[in-house]
């Protein structure tokens, strides 16, 4: 690992940018994968199930219900890494930095 | 039509209109003195300005008119090219917005630069940008000529030529400031336009919610707007289509570039969120309206089926809501609508002709060593040079525009040109930032390839192909095969160069530095890079973190 030698040798035993990367990949697979899944559904049921999509519950069907959903599935996805980038992610590229320049 | 006296008013407003926009371009105009002013818009827009920029942006011509259009036609089909853009800018968001403003510059070519030093890199995404913001250009160009069209009532080419001279005055007095706030200023007015008609179609259709429930069911003519397939005949043009539109706007010049305005990478990732927010508004409003013109032009249906005028569906709808044609408050209406998409066009089209120019200029036009500096006398060079290739290029998009002809609908058209950016420029991207193994070669092969293989695809495909004969090809959007294709160059070419063992000595450590780059942001004055932690420790770094704290 490259990563340890450019920073204070006395820090705490978990790396921070080791930290960083590990909090950001979680975060963008868990999140990457609601989207991702959610998304591909949809295309894969329009495309190879049309007589699903077009099933009616009263006034709707399921396929405008389902293209609805899509649109508060990204507004959540995006506050949540937004909040989570804001809390968790930016302090320790701070801190990091901040330990850069007081070498 | 219904004659020019009615649309007198529309016209009078849509000029108004217009000449506010350009006043603002020229006040902006004024200040844009150096080439970083010109390109980055200074730096010292705000994440919120930004995300409402980037939404103006990309809620430009092709989610308001072409989407309206297409889901008053096709019903569910048509949502897939409104919400598939939405969703673009999440991967966007959790992938790329933070690590490219960490590593670039100005352009999207120089987050690939910063990792591949190389001149045949430079000039294959100089040719894909080129290319590709072309073609952008040339849905943008369609549209706003069927609106002028609409409006004034003079022939297509005309029209063609008339919103053409209105977007080079834009582009050549005010540079990227200037589309900067255009693009803000226009997406407050867009926002406000959508809200104003679903206000009015609320007033006037009568049955509440209940109608508006069922015109998301209730079959018009033939189509039923609950069927997929309506639009898409067979079920891979769907995979095509939808993997165009999430994966090309990260290929997409124009807009990236616009997370090169703000000052550091928490900006351009907040810019990301709250274009999304925005985005995600204006795309219920969207839809809203489209459902609103099911219902309210229900009986023109015929006529815009047969003729394919689905680019002017949101115009007509605002004319029928303010009193129907030949009315003043129909007029007003039909003018406002009109002018509010016309000035989204504008500003997009400028954001495009100051990308493509860019490309040009900072990458095809032949240098001598050393003279790509950005500061002084070299950047009023640029400056100079870009704006003379705005001129040419708005001129041959010009001719092509006529020759396409104003029946083509403006977000098939532009989600062509992304899947051209999902192509080339998506897959070499995402290996440049991922993929340590990666090498120039393949970076170069594999844009050549996507690049070439959906432009085949895209001139022989049903969209561009003249005639009514059928296409060679059915497909509508080429990226269900020509993204696997850039991907399978990128490694083919990487594979190659390292058998020959054509890599650069110190290529671990170049990655790695980029990666530390790309997660930290850039190592000015706070040295971060291991390589050289020995050499410049001495700088005074507190003024140059600040923009980090």
């Amino acid at each position: 690992m490259p990563t340890s030698s450019s920073l204070p040798r006395n820090q705490l035993p978990p790396d921070p940018l080791t930290v960083l990367r590990a909090r950001q990949r979680r975060a963008v697979t868990l999140l990457g994968a609601v989207f991702f899944g959610w998304f591909g559904l949809f295309l894969t049921l329009t495309a190879v199930a049309p007589a699903v999509m077009q099933t009616r519950w009263g006034p709707v069907s399921l396929g405008w219900v389902y293209a609805l959903t899509l649109i508060p599935v990204v507004v959540l996805v995006t506050l949540a890494y937004a909040r989570y980038a804001d809390r968790a992610l930016d302090p320790l590229r701070v801190q990091i930095r901040a330990r850069a320049v007081a070498r | 039509m219904s004659g020019f006296e009615a649309h007198g008013t529309a016209l009078a407003l849509f000029g108004l209109i217009v000449v506010v926009t350009l006043s603002v371009t020229w006040w902006a105009g004024r200040r844009t003195r150096t080439s970083e002013q010109f390109w980055g818009a200074g730096r010292a827009i705000t994440p919120t300005q930004n995300g409402l920029a980037i939404t103006g942006d990309f809620v430009s011509a092709a989610a308001f008119l072409g989407s309206t259009g297409l889901i008053f036609l096709f019903g569910l089909d048509g949502t897939i090219y409104l919400l598939f853009p939405l969703a673009a800018f999440v991967p966007v968001l959790l992938f790329y917005a933070e690590r490219m403003r960490n590593l670039g510059t100005f352009t999207l070519n120089e987050v690939m630069l910063s990792r591949f030093r190389n001149t045949a890199i430079r000039r294959i995404l100089a040719v894909s940008t080129l290319v590709i913001t072309g073609l952008y250009l040339l849905a943008q160009l369609v549209a706003a000529g069927a609106l002028f069209q609409l409006l004034a009532g003079v022939p297509f080419p005309v029209a063609v030529v008339v919103t053409s001279v209105i977007m080079l005055v834009y582009v050549t007095i005010g540079g990227m400031l200037a589309t900067t706030w255009v693009q803000l200023i226009k997406a407050i007015a867009l926002l406000s336009v959508l809200v104003l008609l679903i206000v009015l179609a609320i007033v006037q259709i009568r049955g509440g919610f209940g109608a508006w429930l069922a015109a998301t069911t209730k079959p018009i003519g033939s189509i039923d707007p609950t069927h997929p397939g309506n639009f898409f005949k067979n079920g891979w043009n769907v995979f095509s289509t939808g993997l165009a539109l999430i994966f090309g706007v990260i290929g997409l010049p124009h807009v990236m570039m616009r997370f090169f305005t703000v000052p550091d990478a928490m900006s351009a990732r907040r810019s990301a969120a709250r274009a999304l927010l925005f985005l995600a508004v204006a795309t219920v409003l969207v839809i809203l309206i489209a459902l609103a013109a099911r219902i309210v032009l229900s009986g023109q249906f015929g006529a815009i089926a047969a003729s394919g005028d689905t680019n002017v569906v949101a115009p007509r709808l605002g004319e029928a809501l303010g009193g129907g044609p030949g009315t003043v408050g129909g007029g007003i209406v039909l003018g406002l609508v009109s002018a509010i998409a016309f000035a989204t066009m504008l500003a997009v089209v400028a954001g495009l002709l100051i990308n493509a120019s860019s490309a040009v200029v900072r990458d095809l036009w032949p240098q001598r060593d050393g003279s790509r500096g950005a500061e002084g006398g070299k950047g009023d060079l640029e400056v100079k040079r870009a704006r003379i290739v705005s001129v040419v290029i708005a001129v041959v998009m010009a001719c092509l525009t006529m020759l396409a002809g104003p029946g083509l609908n403006v977000s098939v058209l532009v989600t062509l040109a992304l899947g051209m950016a999902a192509s080339a420029n998506f897959p070499a991207l995402t290996l440049t930032l991922f993929w340590r193994r990666f090498t120039a070669a393949g970076a170069v092969t594999g844009i050549s390839a996507g690049l070439l293989s959906s432009a085949v695809l895209v001139v022989l495909g049903p969209t561009l192909w003249p005639g009514s004969a059928p296409s060679p090809v059915s497909l509508i959007d080429p990226t269900i095969v020509s993204l696997p294709l850039g991907f399978a160059g990128c490694l083919a070419g990487t594979w190659v160069s390292r058998r020959r063992g054509a890599v650069e000595p110190d290529e671990d450590a170049v990655f790695d530095a980029m990666r530390r780059r790309s997660m930290l942001g850039p190592d000015d004055g706070v040295n971060l890079s291991p390589a050289v932690t020995g050499s410049d420790s001495g700088q005074p770094p507190a003024s140059r973190n600040q923009g980090v704290g």
